[in-house]
Formats: C-alpha cells, sequence, structure tokens
C-alpha cells in the first residue's frame, strides 16, 4: 500500500465522452474517485465535483502537448476547465498523456487494464473497479476513465511507502 | 495537515467495503438515499446518526467530521481567549480552576 508522495489536496480531473472522471487525493491518501455525468449545457459536472473534494491542485491533461489525440473539443473543454479552476485560485498542473504513458513503459506497464491493476495494487480501495481486460469486440468501460485520471495524478506528483508518513509523524 | 473535507464519510465507507444500502440498514435508515445525501454533503447527520456512523466505521465523530471538528475547534477556542481576556484575576480556587481550564482549551 502506497500514499501520494504531495500531501496537499491534490484533483485529478480527466474528461471523457461520459463525462468527467476523477481523483482526489488529501494528506497522500485517495479519498474519493468517480465519474460525473454534465448536467446541461453548463459546468455542472465540475461544479459538483469541485463542491465535494475542495482541492489546492488539480491536474489535468495539457492537450496542446506533443503528441496530444484528443480532439478539438476536448482540447477546448480542458483549457475550459483549467481557466475556470485558475479562477478559482487552485493551482493548475498540466501533463502530457504521452508522457504519462511513456512513464508506465518504463515500468513495464503497457495496457489500460495492466495501469489499473498497478494502480489498485498501491491504492487497495480501488480494487473492486479495477475493468475487465477488454476484448476487441468491447466497449471501454467508464471506470478506466478513474484509472486514467488517477495516473495524471501520480505521474506528476509520485508514491511512497505508506509507512514513510507514520515514520514522519 | 488541515483537513479540506467536512467529513469522511465516503472514503470511510468505501474502505470498509459496505454500501450505502449497508449503512442505511446499519442506521435504520429506510433508504440508502439519506446515506446519499450525507455523503455529497446535501445534508447533515444528526446527532444519533453521527455517534451510529461512530459505532460502525471505528472511529471518533471527531476523526469521520474531521474539517468541521477543526472549524469548529478554532472557534471555540477563539471564544475560549475574549473569554479569558475578560476574566479578572485567580483569587479564588474555584477561579483558578476555570482559569486552567479556559487556559487548556487554547492549548
Amino acid at each position: 500500500m502506497r500514499s501520494l508522495a504531495d500531501q496537499r489536496a491534490i484533483l485529478g480531473i480527466d474528461p471523457t465522452k461520459r463525462g468527467l472522471a476523477f481523483v482526489f487525493f488529501e494528506g497522500g491518501r485517495l479519498l474519493d474517485w468517480g465519474t460525473r455525468r454534465p448536467r446541461g449545457k453548463g459546468f455542472g459536472a465540475f461544479e459538483a465535483i469541485l463542491n465535494l473534494c475542495p482541492a489546492d491542485v488539480i491536474v489535468l491533461e495539457d492537450a496542446t502537448a506533443l503528441g496530444c489525440e484528443r480532439r478539438p473539443k476536448m482540447g477546448r473543454l480542458l483549457a475550459l476547465l483549467a481557466r475556470t479552476a485558475e479562477a478559482k485560485g487552485l493551482v493548475v498542473v498540466k501533463v502530457s498523456r504521452f508522457d504519462v504513458r511513456r512513464g508506465w513503459t518504463l515500468r513495464g506497464v503497457t495496457r489500460k487494464h495492466a495501469v489499473a491493476t498497478a494502480i489498485a495494487e498501491d491504492f487497495p480501495v480501488l480494487e473492486p473497479s479495477v475493468p475487465r481486460p477488454r476484448k476487441s469486440y468491447m466497449d471501454e468501460e467508464a471506470r478506466v476513465q478513474v484509472f486514467d485520471s488517477a495516473s495524471l495524478v501520480l505521474h506528476v506528483f509520485g508514491t511512497v511507502a505508506s509507512d514513510s508518513f507514520a515514520a514522519r509523524a | 495537515m488541515p483537513s479540506k473535507l467536512i467529513h469522511y464519510l465516503r472514503n470511510e465507507r468505501r474502505e470498509t467495503g459496505l454500501t450505502q444500502a449497508d449503512i442505511a440498514a446499519l442506521l435504520g435508515a429506510p433508504w440508502k438515499s439519506k446515506v446519499s445525501r450525507y455523503e455529497r454533503q446535501e445534508a447533515l447527520p444528526p446527532l444519533e446518526t453521527a455517534l451510529g456512523y461512530e459505532a460502525v466505521m471505528r472511529k471518533p465523530v471527531s476523526q469521520l467530521f474531521a474539517g468541521m471538528y477543526a472549524g469548529v475547534a478554532q472557534r471555540v477556542r477563539e471564544r475560549a481567549r475574549d473569554l479569558l481576556a475578560r476574566t479578572g484575576a485567580a483569587n479564588t480556587a474555584l477561579r483558578a480552576r476555570r482559569k486552567r481550564s479556559l487556559e487548556r482549551i487554547l492549548q
């Protein structure tokens, strides 16, 4: 079992066609995760997540990074999320999905299912949410996006063994 | 590290592996929607329910509602400071004990 290396309240958000997937860490612990569907045309889902998870830092994908495969619409949404978060006084950290994938590849993890399993090993509360291995005829499960948002945060801040915090305290 | 969340009910429930329906059944609530409202911070549980959560999660209420507790404790300390400032000389045993109690709250 591991903890996030940064103790601040950190929110990772990954927009998908189904809504916004998020993970929330505080004090290095994974406290909340899930997917919020968009409500109407406004920013209801984003506001709902921010109300539920009062973060200091928000981690988003960098849609302008080299190798980004996001559609222009998603790029605009990510930019809008970043602007809204900055206006609320949050620290916005953008990370390239390409860098995240490269980080996992260096650890010998290449498939999304393997990434989800690796994250669940570090944070066992996520174990029930690990998706089934995907077959070619299957659509991607919605909960995969939660692991995508978690991998953004873990790539930026890294993890440490949970007992290292206990030793420091 | 100050708690940013008002309470940790959702997180603690997920760590125990219990469902909202399980919690509702344990707390004697007819529907899980009540539990959902507490977890989404749309409503605050009454004292009896909060103590029920303590019995279920095996953690003190002040820890389950850490963010709220920190805010309340801070306000109590401010009031204790005001009260202490208004307090006269501790010239009797009772007044001295009262002053020590207020100072203990401030620590």
